[in-house]
C-alpha cells in the first residue's frame, strides 16, 4: 500500500489553540472540539427520536382509513421525518462523534478550524429548529403556506451548510494534524471512514443543495416545475434512497472497524482489506446521478442494478474479517459488542434488500408511499440502514462513553437500545418491503393495513432506541480508568477520560496502527505491525 | 574566516488551510455542476420533444460571456502571479496582482448583471429562466466568496502576514479562485455556447 508521510507539526502554525470558559458562555462560545461534539451528539439523538415519531405518524397515512391526519399533513410528517432522520440524526451524530473523537484518534490537540467547527454546529442547529418551525406552520414539503415552505427549503440549505462545514473540519484534521509516525495506512478506521464520508459528502450533498436552490427560485416565482407542490419532493427524493442513503453508513463501518478488534483484543489482520472495503463502500454510495425526476427509468437501468449488487461485496468483505476476529478473540458479551453485531446484521439486511429493490421483475418499485412518488420498498430499505445507524450510534456511545461524557453507559439501557434498534429496523424494513411486494404477490394485498401498522411500530421502536441511547449517555458514570476496557488500540485511549483541554500531555510514539497495543506490549498476532 | 550561515530549515507545516479550501472548493463546484446537470437534462428532454430550448423572446448573445471568460482566465493568471510573488517575497507585485484579481472579479459581476438585463429572461415564465438565473446567480455567489477570500488574504498580506516561508492563505484563496473560474468555463459551454 502506498503510504503518505505526514508533515511533522512544528512551530506555532499547527493546531489552533482553544481557551476554556465555564457555564453557558463556555458552551455557547466554545471552540473546544469535545464540547462541540457533545452538543452535536445530544441534539442529534433528540432530533432523531422526534423525526422517527413524525415518520411513524406520517406513514400511518397509508392506512385504508387515511391515518390520523389529513393527506397533506401526512405528507409533511413523512417528508419531515425522512429529512430529520438523515440531516437531523444520522449525519450529525457521526459528525459530532468525529469532531469529538478524530482529533483524539490522530493525536491532535484540537480539531482543524475550531471556530468553523463551532459555526457548523450552530448553523446546523439553527437550520434544524427553523425546519421544525416551518413544518409546524404549514410549511415543509408540499405545505400550503408558501412562505413557510420557502423557510423549510432555506433551513434545509442551512442544515447542509452546517454539516458540510463540519465534515471539512474533520477531514482536514485527519489529513493534516496526524501525530508523527501516523502514516495514512495507520489511521484509525473511524477516522479513515470519516475522511471517506467527508469526501463523498462534498461530492454529493452540494448537488442536493443545487436542487434546493432550483426549488426555492421556482417556488417564489412561477412554480413551473421544481417548486410546484408535486415537484418538490420528487426533485430531492434521490437523497433519501439508495445508493445515496448508504453515505450514512460509511462511518458505521468505521465504528465497527475500531470496536471489533478492541473488543476481541486482537489486531486486525489484513487491515488494508478493511480500509479498502470502507473506501469501496463509500465510492459506491455516490447517488447524485440517480435523480429519478431527471432520468426516468434510472432504477431499472443497468448501472443502478450493478451498484445495488456491488455494494454488498465490501460489506461482506468487512463482515468476514470482523467475524473471524470475533471467532478468534471470543470477547465477553457487552453493550458495544451486542450493538455492533446488531449493526452488522441490519446493514447486511439493508444492502441485500437494496439489491432486491433493483430487481425489476419483483415489482418492488411500483407501490408508493402516499403522494410522494417514493416506493414503499425503498423506504423499507432505508429503515434497515437507519436502524443500523442507530445501533452503531449506541455501540459507539457505549464504547466511547468515557471520552464523550467521562463515565460508562449503563449496560441495561445500551443493550435495550440495541435490541430496540434491531426490532425497529426489522419491523420497519420488512413491513414496507412486504407492503411493496403486494403488487407482485396478491396474497399480501389484504394485509396492507397491518403491514403499515407494523412499520409504524418499527419506526417508534427506532425512536425508542435513540431515546435509550441518549438516556444512557446522560446517565453515564463511574469510569475510574482512562481506558476501562483495557483493550483500546487507538490513541484516544492514551489520554484522560474525559480528555482535558489540549487533549494530550504527551502523544505516544506511533509505530503501527495500534499504538496502544504496542504500549501494552501486546503481541502482534496478525503480522500487521510495521514498526 | 567565519563559516557562511546556513539557510533556515524550511518550516514543516500541515497546510491546513489549503486542504480545507480544497474540500470547500469541491463542494461549491459540485453545487453548480449539479445544477448544470439538471439544465442539460431538461434541455435534452425539450429538444428531444421537438421544441427549441430557449423561448423566442430570450436573447443570449455570446459577446459578453466571451469577455467574461477572457477576464476570468486573466484573473486566474493574476491570482497565480500573486502566489508566485509572495513565494519570492516580492510584496509590491503580490499587492498589484491581488488588486488586479479583484478588479477582474468586479468586472465579471458587472458584466453578468448587464447580461441579465439584456437577455429578456422572465423567471416567472418557464423552467429555462429558473435554471439560467439559478446557475448564473449561484456562480456570482461563488465569485463573491472568492473575492472576499482573496480580499481577506490581501489584507493579511498588507499587514505582513505572508512571506516566502508561509503563504498558505494566498495559495488557498488562489485555489478557490481557480476552481471558480473553471466552473464558469463549464457554464460558458453549457449555457452560453450550446444555448
Amino acid at each position: 500500500m502506498t503510504t503518505t508521510e505526514t508533515p511533522v507539526e512544528t512551530g506555532d502554525d499547527t493546531a489552533p489553540e482553544v481557551s476554556a470558559s465555564s457555564g453557558l458562555a463556555g458552551i455557547l462560545g466554545s471552540g473546544d472540539h469535545k464540547v462541540i461534539g457533545r452538543l452535536f451528539i445530544g441534539a442529534s439523538l433528540i432530533l432523531g427520536a422526534l423525526s422517527a415519531v413524525a415518520l411513524a405518524l406520517g406513514i400511518l397515512g397509508n392506512l385504508g382509513s387515511g391515518g390520523l391526519f389529513a393527506a397533506e399533513v401526512n405528507l409533511r410528517l413523512f417528508t419531515a421525518g425522512q429529512i430529520g432522520l438523515v440531516f437531523g440524526f444520522a449525519l450529525p451524530f457521526f459528525l459530532g462523534l468525529a469532531v469529538l473523537l478524530v482529533p483524539l484518534q490522530v493525536g491532535a490537540s484540537s480539531v482543524a478550524f475550531p471556530r468553523a467547527a463551532a459555526m457548523s454546529l450552530w448553523v446546523w442547529l439553527a437550520g434544524a429548529i427553523t425546519m421544525g418551525v416551518a413544518v409546524v406552520i404549514d410549511g415543509g414539503i408540499g405545505g400550503g403556506n408558501t412562505r413557510a415552505v420557502d423557510l423549510a427549503f432555506i433551513s434545509m440549505v442551512m442544515l447542509l451548510v452546517g454539516l458540510l462545514l463540519g465534515a471539512v473540519c474533520v477531514a482536514t484534521t485527519a489529513l493534516t494534524l496526524r501525530a508523527p509516525g501516523m502514516t495514512f495506512d495507520r489511521v484509525p478506521m473511524f477516522a479513515w471512514s470519516m475522511v471517506a464520508a467527508a469526501g463523498i459528502s462534498v461530492l454529493t450533498w452540494p448537488v442536493l443543495m443545487g436542487n434546493l436552490i432550483l426549488i426555492r427560485v421556482d417556488l417564489v416565482n412561477g412554480q413551473t416545475t421544481f417548486g410546484s407542490a408535486g415537484g418538490q419532493w420528487a426533485a430531492i427524493a434521490w437523497a433519501f434512497m439508495q445508493p445515496q442513503i448508504y453515505v450514512l453508513a460509511i462511518p458505521v463501518l468505521g465504528v465497527l472497524g475500531d470496536l471489533i478488534p478492541s473488543l476481541a483484543d486482537r489486531r486486525q489482520p489484513s487491515r488494508g482489506v478493511i480500509l479498502a472495503a470502507i473506501g469501496a463502500f463509500a465510492a459506491l454510495s455516490i447517488g447524485s446521478w440517480s435523480q429519478i425526476i431527471q432520468l426516468n427509468g434510472v432504477w431499472t437501468g443497468p448501472f443502478f442494478v450493478i451498484v445495488s449488487f456491488a455494494i454488498i461485496l465490501p460489506v461482506l468483505a468487512a463482515a468476514g474479517g470482523w467475524g473471524s476476529l470475533l471467532a478468534q478473540g471470543k470477547p465477553r458479551p457487552s453493550t458495544p459488542l451486542v450493538a455492533a453485531v446488531v449493526t452488522l446484521l441490519l446493514l447486511l439486511l439493508g444492502v441485500i434488500v437494496g439489491a432486491l429493490f433493483a430487481v425489476g421483475p419483483l415489482d418492488l418499485q411500483l407501490l408508493e408511499v402516499g403522494a410522494t412518488g417514493t416506493p414503499m420498498a425503498a423506504v423499507g430499505q432505508v429503515g434497515f440502514v437507519i436502524a443500523a445507524v442507530a445501533a452503531a450510534a449506541i455501540a459507539a456511545a457505549a464504547w466511547w462513553a468515557p471520552k464523550i461524557s467521562g463515565g460508562q453507559m449503563s449496560a441495561g439501557l445500551g443493550g435495550l437500545g440495541a435490541l430496540a434498534a434491531l426490532g425497529g429496523g426489522v419491523l420497519w424494513g420488512l413491513g414496507l418491503l412486504l407492503a411493496g411486494a403486494s403488487t407482485r404477490f396478491s396474497g399480501l394485498e389484504g394485509a396492507l393495513d397491518a403491514l403499515v401498522v407494523v412499520t409504524a411500530l418499527g419506526m417508534a421502536l427506532v425512536a425508542g432506541a435513540l431515546a435509550l441511547g441518549g438516556l444512557g449517555l446522560i446517565g453515564a458514570r463511574g469510569a475510574s480508568d482512562d481506558d476501562p476496557s483495557g483493550t483500546g488500540q487507538t490513541l484516544e485511549w492514551a489520554t484522560s477520560s474525559p480528555p482535558a483541554l489540549g487533549n494530550f500531555a504527551e502523544v505516544p510514539a506511533v509505530t503501527s496502527a495500534e499504538p496502544l497495543s504496542d504500549l501494552r506490549g501486546d503481541g502482534d498476532d496478525s503480522g500487521n505491525e510495521d514498526s | 574566516m567565519a563559516a557562511p550561515a546556513l539557510p533556515a530549515a524550511p518550516l514543516q507545516r500541515p497546510r491546513m488551510l489549503v486542504v480545507g479550501t480544497s474540500f470547500a472548493s469541491v463542494a461549491a463546484a459540485m453545487a453548480i455542476i449539479g445544477m448544470i446537470g439538471v439544465y442539460l437534462t431538461e434541455r435534452a428532454q425539450v429538444i428531444g420533444a421537438g421544441d427549441t430550448w430557449l423561448p423566442d423572446a430570450v436573447d443570449l448573445p455570446l459577446t459578453q460571456p466571451n469577455v467574461m471568460l477572457f477576464g476570468l482566465i486573466m484573473s486566474s493568471v493574476t491570482v497565480q502571479w500573486a502566489v508566485s510573488a509572495v513565494r519570492n517575497d516580492d510584496r509590491v507585485n503580490s499587492y498589484l496582482a491581488l488588486g488586479l484579481t479583484l478588479l477582474f472579479g468586479f468586472g465579471y459581476i458587472n458584466m453578468t448583471a448587464y447580461l441579465w438585463s439584456k437577455a429578456g429572461l422572465d423567471v416567472d415564465a418557464n423552467v429555462q429562466s429558473v435554471l439560467i438565473y439559478s446557475i448564473t446567480a449561484a456562480h456570482i455567489i461563488m465569485a463573491v466568496a472568492a473575492m472576499v477570500f482573496v480580499g481577506l488574504m490581501a489584507f493579511r498580506a498588507l499587514a505582513g502576514g505572508y512571506d516566502a516561508r508561509q503563504y498558505d492563505g494566498i495559495a488557498a484563496s488562489a485555489l478557490f479562485w481557480h476552481v471558480m473560474v473553471a466552473v464558469y468555463a463549464l457554464i460558458w459551454i453549457a449555457i452560453y455556447v450550446t444555448k
